[in-house]
């Protein structure tokens, strides 16, 4: 009983200070998957600058037009992984909360560089001098949200691709 | 073994019909091998520090009764020859002799109990403090072994005072202190209500029987289907302080009090019910506790067994300790009543201390214990407050709104305490307790909010709507035991009771692939 | 005397009530798989089909997507069946098998290697697809032991309740329509047919493969599968089906080509054959190279029927009363939904 009086003293006090509801307000989680959160790996071609996660229309919408399209059908859900090809390279994306987001790029040809300085057909030496941390990281680097996995056969890098370090975003 | 595994279901469906098929003079040595294995899938660790509690225990105990049988047969025959002054001198002998016991057994056991609860904590605040490395990551405490050290505890004290013999037999006394359906969460028993009952030759009861299968089933009732579901919506709030803020707690204070409520109360009905089956009564150990009008009528409620041991074992035996003689003698120059609070207060105040160390080593613990005893102490002092206010609005406390209020009353302040148990940190309780009153934001809460926790609508559906039941059953409970009104149409009613509760729980239950049955709450502690 | 008579009744019959409800329960909430994820539907419908068949195709998505049971028959009185599922491993493939000789013992069976790329199990929702149709028997036991994912139990799959009872809260229409009615096969001999067509352009870059051999699990369960076969007096005939992506590595290729020599099975890689077959990934595809639409698996089924006749001297079973009639409403069937779905693209 006594101890309502202290509460209610306490509450009305605080509530002094309360900010008023907006009735408008609606929840934005912040831990929600969303792009930016790939630190040093990400991709640049044409001029535009992006990375796991970022939503794909406005990054697509900022590439020049993809060469093709494709999308892969799981063999029974809804759930479908669509493929934009672009000269060089290839982009995947996915709908992730109600959002097509991108969740892997990979460097398809010898005709481009990542950002890293990175290229198919790059001797493995010149590889781990232009990006020692690989190295150190047996070719598989994460930075946030991403995963940069480097394959590397008979002393040349043969695959470069870009996925999320994990599905939580 | 977890009570929501299929491997206890099995367990149980192979110990009840072979407890009735042996002779009833081998019923309690069934018992103590089903504890044996029991305790044996939860590790080899744990069944190490039971059988050091129960050898010690047991010996301390005997060496207790040889104690007391020595002193008289001494003082006895020193009657004729000796002064009353060399007759106490040797009682006094004695006296220590099983004192120096007790103490050395207290040690052990609550030794072992305090390192594998404190271990830990200790080594993460000795290197944060002292710099010293870090030890002790690895101590974690083993299945039931809080409960089981406080009823070994409460039996040897119990012997000590000459309040119950020395059981004579180590494995009955071991039958007592692992008793499987109590190393789960409590309650924490008395050797005198449940030790001669677990050795006591049982028959078959089909009435009993099917009275604790209501029991068990409405146990896993409120667990699968409002406990283990409300708990994803709690520990997604109280993952995130920073961002459930505002009225985000006042919901989590609520899903909070529910949840507890059905995962504790269901575990203990499970126990009740398991016990029922071997012809076991096992102590209550919640009486409507949210029905209570104060926080200290709620603690008389709440975890009955745990209140009753601190009062019976330390309480009462501090209030009426030689230092708090001395101290309520020293202080009487600052007048009659604070002579008299003072010794009161401070037992309060340890045995709240302890309570909330009881439950973890965590600071968040120890500052909710010391806030329980404070708000008691609190409404204590202000009685005479009370009474002058209700003396002048003398209608007041009579009708039913009045008492609504004081129940509600009593939720809201437990669960604003309980935020303690929710957060990481004591900074971040009071934080997300005081962001109630600052930031207003059910907008956010009903738009996104909600359904941002981990369940959907129909998840919140299932649980409300098991809630109602449990408050349903909770006031219908008031009018008479509702197993035994439910007994009283006849056993086709009771069973078909039975299996609309397993038939519910089966569909709306939270278990199965995608859902894991958590453990319980209180099991942790 | 009497009143425990009546007691016991009582009891009997609550507890008959109870299961008889949960049984009802269960139906109701189990997925019908008719409207979506059909496939899930393929398991269940083979017990429905029961004329012999002299092949039976077995796999994944590829068998039942590009084989036409239907053109088998009208072009060379092959009777066939197709038991195929979404992600269906090869273990899955091989307990399939093994519950379809308890009942009938096929000339060839035809297994589709695309699933050899998976050693471990993969998707729990794929497992039940595959799996909940199954009748009950030593093949369904072994096939959910076999293949389990993390956290699923073998109990769930006794009493499925325990598995889909959360879906009260996502009941739709086709679960009352079809809670006690099977409904029209939605496979043709376990066949799903499909009419849209959508040309492939360029399919994914296939990753780099850190181990370039199929997974010796995988390759364990083939050998199982060939013994099997040898056993019941089988010929065994490994395929890959045509479809282009997801990707076949060459060094697949080779462990299967190899394998089928050691066995001394016919192994065919048939995107190599796709210009002899007439597959055209213009027109012949319903979704890019993935799966053959109902043009594609015709002319794959043309071109197949005529090399298990030739290779397996199998009879033309054409003139068989009872066959003639189940092929008969079979393509009747097959013609109306053909028609259907090509008017409605």
């Amino acid at each position: 009983m006594k101890k309502l009086a202290i509460l209610l003293l306490a509450a009305l006090l605080l509530l002094g200070c309360g900010g008023a509801d907006d009735p408008n307000a609606v929840f934005v989680d912040p831990n929600a998957v969303q792009g930016g959160g790939y630190g040093d790996l990400y991709f640049e071609a044409e001029g535009v600058r992006f990375g796991i996660f970022d939503e794909a229309e406005p990054v697509l919408a900022a590439l020049p037009e993809y060469r093709s399209s494709f999308t892969g059908e799981t063999c029974a859900f809804e759930g479908q992984d669509v493929y934009y090809y672009y000269s060089g390279f290839q982009i995947m994306a996915n709908m992730i909360d109600g959002t097509m987001r991108i969740t892997a790029i990979t460097v398809a040809d010898d005709t481009i560089k990542t950002p890293q300085g990175l290229y198919i057909g790059m001797p493995e030496a010149d590889a781990a001098a232009a990006f020692p941390k690989l190295v150190e990281s047996d070719w598989n680097l994460i930075d946030g949200t991403a995963l940069l996995s480097v394959t590397v056969n008979d002393g040349v890098v043969v695959s470069i691709v870009y996925t999320p370090s994990s599905m939580e975003g | 073994m977890l009570f929501t595994s299929w491997a206890f279901l099995l367990f149980l469906a192979v110990l009840v019909p072979l407890y009735y098929l042996v002779p009833k003079r081998v019923q309690w040595i069934v018992l103590l091998l089903a504890d044996a294995v029991f305790v044996g899938f939860a590790g080899v660790r744990g069944a190490v520090y039971m059988v050091v509690t129960i050898v010690t225990v047991y010996a301390a105990a005997r060496g207790f009764d040889a104690l007391f049988r020595r002193q008289r047969e001494t003082v006895a025959a020193m009657k004729a020859t000796h002064t009353k002054e060399e007759r106490k001198k040797a009682r006094l002998g004695f006296e220590k002799k099983r004192r120096a016991v007790l103490i050395l057994c207290l040690c052990v056991n609550v030794g072992i109990l305090f390192v594998l609860k404190y271990g830990a904590a200790i080594g993460r605040l000795s290197a944060a403090w002292l710099h010293t490395p870090a030890f002790g990551a690895d101590l974690t405490l083993t299945m039931g072994i809080s409960f089981y050290t406080f009823s070994s505890i409460g039996y040897l004290l119990d012997v000590y005072r000459e309040t119950i013999p020395a059981e004579k037999n180590p494995f009955r006394l071991a039958l007592f202190v692992s008793f499987f359906p109590l190393l789960v969460q409590g309650p924490i028993s008395r050797f005198d209500l449940l030790g001669r009952q677990l050795n006591a030759p049982h028959s078959f009861s089909g009435e009993r029987f099917l009275s604790g299968a209501l029991r068990i089933a409405w146990g896993y009732w409120k667990k699968l289907i409002v406990a283990d579901r409300l708990l994803v919506a709690v520990k997604a709030l109280c993952a995130r302080p920073a961002v459930y803020r505002g009225d985000f707690v006042f919901v989590e204070m609520l899903l909070y009090a529910a949840c507890l409520y059905a995962d504790f109360t269901g575990g203990i009905d499970i126990t009740i019910g398991i016990g029922e089956w071997f012809g076991v009564t096992v102590e209550e150990n919640f009486f409507r506790p949210y029905f209570s009008k104060s926080i200290s009528e709620y603690w008389r409620r709440w975890h009955i067994t745990l209140g009753e041991w601190f009062k019976r074992y330390v309480y009462y035996p501090l209030s009426v300790s030689k230092p708090m003689r001395t101290l309520s003698q020293k202080s009487r120059r600052l007048g009659v009543g604070v002579s008299r609070r003072l010794p009161v207060y401070l037992a309060t105040l340890l045995v709240w201390a302890l309570t909330g160390a009881w439950h973890g080593s965590n600071w968040t613990f120890l500052v909710w214990g010391v806030l329980n005893g404070v708000v008691i102490l609190l409404s204590e002092e202000m009685k005479p407050l009370y009474a002058r206010f209700h003396a002048r609005f003398p209608g007041l406390t009579n009708g039913a709104c009045y008492r609504g209020f004081t129940v509600i009353r009593t939720i809201l302040l437990l669960s604003s305490l309980r935020l303690l148990d929710c957060y990481a940190t004591v900074k971040e309780a009071f934080s997300a307790f005081f962001s109630m009153f600052t930031t207003w934001n059910w907008g956010a809460v009903f738009r996104g909010g909600i359904q941002s926790l981990g369940l959907s609508w129909a998840d919140y559906g299932a649980a409300f709507a098991g809630v109602l039941c449990m408050f349903a059953l909770s006031m219908a409970q008031r009018k008479g035991p509702i197993r035994k009104r439910i007994l009283s149409h006849g056993t086709v009613c009771s069973v078909c009771v039975l299996l609309l509760l397993i038939g519910t729980i089966l569909v709306f239950g939270r278990y199965g692939f995608g859902f894991d049955a958590g453990q319980f709450i209180y099991n942790r502690f | 005397m009497k009143r425990t008579v009546l007691k016991i009744g009582g009891v009997l019959l609550a507890c008959i009530l109870l299961f008889g409800a949960l049984f009802a329960i269960t139906r109701l909430l189990m997925p019908k798989y008719r409207e979506t994820s059909v496939e899930g539907s393929l398991t269940a419908e083979y017990y429905r089909d029961t004329t012999p068949h002299d092949v039976l195709f077995i796999g994944d998505c590829e068998v039942f997507s590009n084989f036409s049971p239907v053109t088998l028959w009208n072009e060379y009185g092959i009777p066939s069946y197709i038991r195929g599922s979404a992600q269906q491993l090869v273990w899955h493939s091989y307990y399939l098998l093994e519950d379809a000789l308890q009942t009938e013992t096929p000339k060839v069976v035809v297994y589709n290697v695309l699933a050899l790329k998976y050693g471990e199990p993969q998707s729990e929702a794929y497992n039940r697809m595959t799996l909940d149709g199954m009748r009950w028997g030593k093949a369904k036991t072994g096939a959910i032991k076999a293949g389990m994912t993390e956290g699923e139990d073998f109990m769930s799959y006794v009493f499925p309740l325990l598995r889909f009872h959360a879906r009260w809260s996502e009941l739709g229409s086709e679960d009352f329509a079809y809670w006690f009615k099977a409904g029209e096969p939605v496979s043709f001999n376990g066949y799903l047919l499909r009419t849209e067509v959508r040309p492939a352009t360029e399919t994914p870059l296939p990753p780099v493969l850190k181990d370039p051999h199929l997974p010796e699990t995988s390759m364990a369960w083939l050998e199982k599968t060939a013994a099997l076969c040898k056993e019941n007096g089988i010929d065994l005939v490994l395929i890959k089906s045509p479809s282009i992506e997801p990707y076949w590595y060459p060094e697949w290729d080779a462990d299967v080509a190899a394998f089928a020599e050691a066995h001394g099975l016919w192994y065919v890689n048939m995107i190599e054959q796709n210009d002899a077959i007439g597959i055209d990934m213009q027109t012949d595809t319903c979704d890019m190279g993935q799966h053959l639409n109902v043009y594609g698996a015709e002319k794959l089924s043309r071109w197949f029927g005529s090399e298990l006749k030739t290779r397996y001297a199998l009879a033309d079973r054409r003139g068989d009363e009872a066959l003639d009639a189940a092929y008969r409403t079979l393509t009747e069937r097959y013609e109306t939904e053909k028609l259907r779905l090509t008017e409605g693209n």
